[in-house]
């Protein structure tokens, strides 16, 4: 079989597109399912509530800031909490983020990702945990407003996770993945009311491969092997990051299965 | 906090005077015991808020 090919359609700030060719379907899958939910991530996990006199409720509060997308360039660095022999959390462990706001004025006041703090920088790098900013001009994502006198006080310990747990640890927001867009293989039975090909749009990707022969018979062996794929992050992780961590990932896996394999071999006399 | 420092909220309520309320027409506090009628004791108003916690609540971000 031919080498492995990648071609890099596009790639932007938080997105990637590529177009793998010889590789297998099954591959190209795990990538994706890895990618989408196997990386860790940095995520608020708990909140403690210290003051919170805003119209949202304490519940709700919580699960906004836990879906805020911060830095894990250096998720690595961090150990699990269930891994770590402390009791609850710890430097170790998680990055504790603090969030205070009043409102002083008459007018209402917007509290945004970028008035969160990170605690404790005792890191060698304080990146770890900051709330993702698009641009530097900007104020993040509105967590809540508040009104005079109105007052939130909240200590929030994010910690590492991946998004087999929960979805806010998945440093991707989507993947695009797509095979075969003329659909030669038949792996898609296309609904139709008078004709299939006129009444379905042609897929971009239709450009980057041969339409089909309608005199050729259909070929029974033929099997996927140019793949097309748009990584779009949620900023936590830079798309070329995802693409090392997710493979890195996959490759322990696959380590883990072969090695409890050569250890089972050991173990039994057949 | 922690686990062990964990009281249950009824355990400091007999000693003290009620649990605490505030009226929700005129904002006065207003204490209740039990079977006390649900009463604000300065405007007679009968609907009333249970105050907030003290204590720093932990919730998980899920």
């Amino acid at each position: 079989m031919a080498e492995p090919e990648v071609t890099v359609r596009k790639a932007g700030k938080d997105n990637v597109d590529v177009v793998l060719e010889n590789m297998d379907l099954s591959l190209v899958n795990s990538m994706r399912r890895v990618f989408l939910s196997e990386i860790p991530t940095v995520a608020i996990d708990l909140v403690e509530v210290e003051a919170n006199t805003s119209v949202l409720a304490d519940e709700f509060l919580s699960h906004r800031l836990g879906l805020i997308p911060l830095d894990s360039s250096l998720a690595n660095e961090l150990e699990y909490t269930r891994d770590c022999d402390c009791e609850i959390y710890c430097d170790k462990c998680s990055v504790v983020l603090t969030l205070n706001a009043v409102c002083n004025t008459d007018s209402t006041l917007d509290v945004y990702s970028s008035d969160i703090n990170v605690a404790v920088p005792a890191r060698s790098d304080d990146s770890i945990g900051r709330p993702i900013q698009s641009s530097t001009d900007e104020r993040g994502i509105l967590i809540a407003r508040l009104r005079k006198n109105q007052e939130l006080r909240v200590k929030c310990i994010a910690k590492k996770g991946i998004a087999k747990e929960h979805a806010k640890w998945s440093p991707c927001s989507g993947i695009a993945f797509e095979y075969d867009p003329w659909n030669k293989l038949k792996h898609t039975d296309l609904w139709y009311e008078v004709d299939a090909d006129k009444e379905w749009p042609k897929s971009k990707n239709c450009d980057y491969e041969e339409p089909p022969n309608l005199h050729d018979k259909f070929d029974y062996n033929a099997v996927p092997r140019k793949f097309y794929m748009n990584v779009e992050t949620t900023g936590q992780l830079k798309p070329d990051v995802v693409f090392e961590r997710g493979i890195h990932v996959l490759e322990t896996k696959l380590a883990e299965i072969a090695l409890a394999l050569s250890k089972a071999e050991e173990e039994t006399d057949w | 906090m922690n686990r062990e420092s964990f009281v249950p909220p009824s355990a400091g309520v007999s000693r003290q005077n009620g649990v605490r309320y505030l009226c929700a027409s005129c904002a006065a506090q207003v204490s209740l015991t039990k079977g006390e009628p649900v009463r604000c004791k300065e405007c007679g108003h009968r609907v009333l808020y249970k105050e907030r916690s003290r204590r720093v609540i932990q919730f998980e971000a899920r």
